[in-house]
């Protein structure tokens, strides 16, 4: 009996004693081979994205957000019935069964059910209840005004990566500075974050204070719409700008698209045009060609030129008018438009002294303008050009141009022939500290004399009153701009005789300008005139712009008495077009709906 | 063996005549001492192993350390010849609970094992471990032969696998397993050959087999395996073992100190405020902590060992040895799994995992042994 004791109490100690080995060998010997595989599963080195800084329009209204929104993911293996459980999600996200069923069925701790959800998707999927599904905070990027002025704004990715327009030029700005830092996590993937293991914090991207104005933006792309709808055009762009600054107030591309959801849209669409497409500019670059003919000294409005009945032959070819021409004066050859009349006048400057007038206005080369993509346009040098070049320069054909560059060269007619460098970004700053990216205007250059330019000036008031250029006329004040009818090249065949490109650049109130627009449709079907495609367009936006901006009538015809003008600038009449365009609440209170943001009532620097 | 060695008194109870003091320092306080040690301890630790968890046991932990002490005194107070003289009855009461618990019982881990009371529930296998150690007892003492004869030890056998096999059937192999050390332990004490120690031993491992290939479920399989092979499945059941190696190994020497321990308090470690509470207490107070533990465990199973030693009869020798083996098995095996000596299987910690009724039994047990000790001068 005291043998089997003995014996089962040396079995008892034997067994302790391995135990108490194997702890040694566990928690002294090999201790450190345990503290890693420890430190490899617990921590993690994670990227702190500070919130994207906001992009607001000139009056502090939100283009571009970001909102601490609900990711759902979930733990499979804490999920009982897969196939129920995806069902109800497909339900209320709007995915698939099957990808759902696959996600939650895989042998893995951590699967994302979907991902930055707009609050009553999440509300709806919190109200699912499901066991195993949680939710984490990611910020979303939101863009309240959707549309509006997409193309300038641009998009983030899902990972906060600006990829286009401001959003992609701006990246870093916007960005501001990640942070590593080292956290722990717990079992579940989620991370917990430590004090003292983080190292500072990241810091929060600035905002961008924008020029464009959402008001005078929103008329322009209503206007702009409508045309492009009534000509079944395949496009449109526009521009309002201010031409005393540069700073762009509308920029517009049609179609358009919704930031919010860019996957679903082409580039063609996400492509701002006003800045990166270059187009031949036809009748509107006369302006240029008589501006090098009267910055010389070689003609005054009031000569008269010979339009040889609407044909001329030079070099063995024919060129046509639009229209036959007899005897036209200079300013007549503006207005009306005549090619014949630009083609002598071109010729009389003859092709060095254009050439430099051209490049002096800023075409070839980019604006300078704070966006991305921005093209140089197609001007060869004065050695290059052919035979022709200077006649077919003359009405702007064998030159092309971006919209933003014929805007600016008009722009700077209006503000005694400086010529400014536009710009969209007025500002970049967080809360109070805002830095001015443009506190003044930037000179490129003095392409004609203040002279000049006033002559310019009445030149191209005259197209309104007198020539091709009537219905961009806005009652109350003086127009100056100038009408463009651009056959469209083809490929290897010359122009065509079916594709145009119409459209009216100018300024107004003449003499006291406020704001300078260029307005392009693209290939409108039945009538294709500038003058009567585009010019009314310019009419109507600039109009309610004016009216928006305040700037008091010059002359009132009899029928209209200021004081009824003035109320429809104060908004006192509901059913005027002005206080339409200052109801933005349809536009914002979808906004609210989506986000729950507040728009509409960011600082202003 | 002493059966009966005191003559100071011819009833059950105190004698009038000795001061009370002197009573109390006949309470063997070493185990006492030990068991309520470890039971602070397992307090501290469950609070530690399970507050992160947003449930903090320690609460439901006190209320049933706090029943024990109440169960302990009435354990304590309870001749245990005045138990044993009802061993059938409280035998076959603890087999009506396992078979109710078949039919009506609650699941929990995927094994029903558990009886509802209200919003309670009680284990019914760990109370029928201790009834049959009292049937055993009883039974084994009134044999009166240095060795037993093999329809004795059949007997036995039997009377210990109709609860064993129905603990098994719930399923909770381990809790089942607990009977074997038991029984064994009991029998070596009883007087058994060894030419029946090895018939059992071979019918143990024969009927393992069996058991693998025929009732046993893939889940258990799965332990088993793991246990042979850790790597074969490193997220599935070997990831239950890896988490407590590398709690235990990252405790080093003097430990990552308490709540610090972040293989628990992240929640990496599985049963961390149940089974593998051993490590959380190695993480949090490393190799000095846990051999200290061990060192309580020693003192009280040393103790307990030196009251079978010298119990007044052969019916309290028996159940002090029956009880004390199990608890040993429990500490020993327990230990050992979270270390990743022996395989996997449900097996808690006494006084330091969290469970009702495992503690309520375990105070229970203390509460015999040490009963049978302080009478053992006692004469009836």
């Amino acid at each position: 009996m005291k043998a089997r004791w003995f014996f089962a109490l040396l079995l008892l100690v034997a067994w302790i004693g391995g135990i108490g080995a194997r702890l040694y060998q566990l928690q002294v010997t090999d201790h450190l081979e345990y503290q890693d595989l420890a430190k490899r599963q617990q921590l993690r080195r994670i990227t702190l994205e500070p919130p994207r800084g906001t992009i607001y329009d000139a009056r502090g209204r939100k283009l571009a957000l970001s909102l601490e929104v609900d990711s759902a993911w979930a733990c499979p293996r804490e999920i009982d019935d897969p196939a129920t459980a995806s069902a109800e999600l497909a339900r209320v996200l709007g995915l698939e069964r099957q990808k759902l069923e696959e996600k939650l069925t895989r042998d893995k701790e951590f699967v994302w059910v979907a991902r930055q959800l707009d609050s009553p998707v999440s509300a709806a999927v919190r109200d699912l209840d499901l066991a195993g599904v949680t939710f984490l905070k990611e910020n979303k990027r939101y863009y309240p005004m959707r549309e509006l002025a997409s193309q300038v704004v641009g998009f983030a990715s899902v990972d906060h990566k600006g990829l286009e327009g401001l959003e992609g030029l701006y990246d870093q700005v916007i960005t501001g500075e990640p942070v590593n830092r080292r956290v722990l996590r717990d079992a579940r993937f989620g991370t917990l974050s430590s004090p003292t293991l983080s190292f500072g914090d990241a810091k929060p991207g600035r905002d961008l204070y924008l020029t464009i104005d959402v008001a005078i933006q929103h008329i322009v792309e209503r206007e702009l719409a409508r045309a492009v709808e009534q000509s079944q055009a395949r496009g449109g762009t526009a521009v309002v700008l201010d031409p005393h600054s540069g700073a762009v107030l509308a920029m517009a591309s049609l179609p358009s698209f919704d930031p919010n959801r860019f996957r679903h849209f082409d580039a063609s669409q996400r492509r701002n045009r006003v800045v990166a497409d270059a187009f031949e500019p036809g009748s509107t670059f006369k302006m240029v060609t008589a501006a090098a003919a009267l910055e010389a000294n070689l003609i005054d409005p009031t000569d008269v030129l010979d339009c040889e009945r609407g044909g001329i032959t030079l070099h063995g070819i024919r060129i046509h008018d639009h229209h036959p021409f007899d005897l036209l004066t200079f300013r007549e050859v503006i207005a009306k438009s005549s090619n014949i009349g630009a083609i002598k006048t071109g010729l009389m400057v003859g092709r060095d002294l254009f050439y430099q007038q051209i490049q002096s206005f800023g075409f070839g080369a980019p604006t300078g303008i704070d966006l991305p993509g921005e093209a140089s346009g197609l001007v060869r040098p004065a050695e290059r050009w052919a035979r022709l070049a200077t006649a077919y320069i003359s009405f702007g054909q064998g030159i092309s141009v971006t919209a933003i560059q014929l805007v600016s060269a008009f722009a700077a007619v209006a503000n005694g022939g400086q010529l400014l460098e536009p710009y969209v970004v007025r500002g970049v700053g967080a809360g109070d500290d805002v830095e001015l990216v443009h506190p003044r205007p930037t000179l490129r250059g003095m392409p004609v004399t203040p002279g000049t330019a006033r002559t310019l000036e009445r030149l191209l008031e005259a197209v309104v009153t007198e020539g091709t250029g009537k219905k961009a006329a806005i009652e109350g004040y003086r127009v100056a701009g100038k009408t463009g009818t651009a056959q469209k090249a083809e490929a290897g065949r010359g122009y065509s005789a079916t594709k145009f490109v119409a459209s009216f650049v100018g300024f107004a109130p003449a003499r006291e300008p406020a704001v300078a627009a260029l307005i392009v449709i693209d290939e409108p079907k039945g009538a294709y005139h500038g003058g009567d495609v585009a010019a009314p367009v310019f009419s109507a936006i600039v109009r309610e712009v004016l009216l928006y901006l305040r700037v008091p009538p010059q002359r009132v015809p009899p029928e209209t008495w200021p004081g009824e003008l003035l109320a429809v600038i104060d908004g006192q009449d509901p059913e005027s077009p002005a206080t339409a365009a200052l109801d933005l609440d349809g536009v914002f209170g979808e906004v609210r709906e989506r986000g729950g943001a507040e728009l509409a009532s960011g600082p202003v620097p | 063996m002493r059966s009966t060695s005191g003559t100071l008194s011819t009833f059950a109870g105190l004698p009038e005549e000795r001061p009370a003091l002197r009573h109390l320092a006949r309470v063997r306080w070493g185990l006492l001492v030990a068991a309520l040690l470890l039971s602070l301890v397992g307090l501290a630790t469950v609070h530690s192993a399970s507050s992160e968890m947003g449930i903090d046991y320690l609460p439901r932990q006190a209320l049933w350390v706090a029943l024990g002490l109440v169960v302990f005194l009435v354990a304590f107070s309870l001749d245990h010849q005045s138990l044993t003289k009802f061993a059938w009855l409280i035998y076959l009461t603890g087999v009506t609970l396992l078979l109710l618990v078949l039919f009506f019982g609650q699941e929990a881990g995927g094994s029903r094992s558990w009886l509802g009371i209200g919003s309670y529930r009680i284990q019914p296998s760990e109370f029928a471990k201790i009834s049959t150690a009292l049937m055993l007892a009883r039974y084994l003492a009134g044999v009166n032969r240095r060795y037993l004869r093999l329809p004795q030890i059949a007997f036995v056998v039997v009377l210990v696998c109709v609860p064993m096999a129905l603990v098994a059937l719930s399923p909770d192999l381990g809790g089942a397993a607990m009977f074997l050390p038991m029984m064994g332990g009991m029998l070596l004490v009883a007087g058994i050959r060894w030419r029946f120690v090895v018939a059992g031993a071979i019918t143990i491992i024969l009927l393992g087999a069996g058991l693998w290939n025929f009732v046993m479920l893939d889940y258990q399989k799965d332990r088993v395996m793991t246990f042979v092979s850790p790597d074969r499945d490193p997220l599935g059941a070997g990831y239950q073992l890896q988490q407590s190696k590398i709690a235990v190994g990252s405790g080093q020497l003097a430990g990552r100190g308490y709540q610090q321990g972040t293989q628990s308090q992240l929640r990496f470690l599985p049963a961390r405020h149940t089974d593998f509470i051993f490590a959380v207490l190695a993480e949090e107070w490393g190799f000095l902590g846990v051999v200290t533990v061990l060192g309580l465990y020693a003192v009280y199973i040393f103790n307990g060992a030196r009251v079978a030693g010298r119990a007044r009869d052969r019916e309290g020798v028996l159940l002090v040895v029956g009880l004390l083996s199990g608890f040993t098995f429990h500490v020993i095996y327990n230990t050992s799994m979270v270390v990743g000596l022996v395989p996997i299987t449900g097996i808690p910690l006494p006084f330091l995992s969290y469970g009702g009724s495992f503690t309520l039994a375990n105070f229970i047990i203390a509460g015999l042994i040490l009963g049978i000790d302080f009478r053992r001068f006692v004469n009836r």
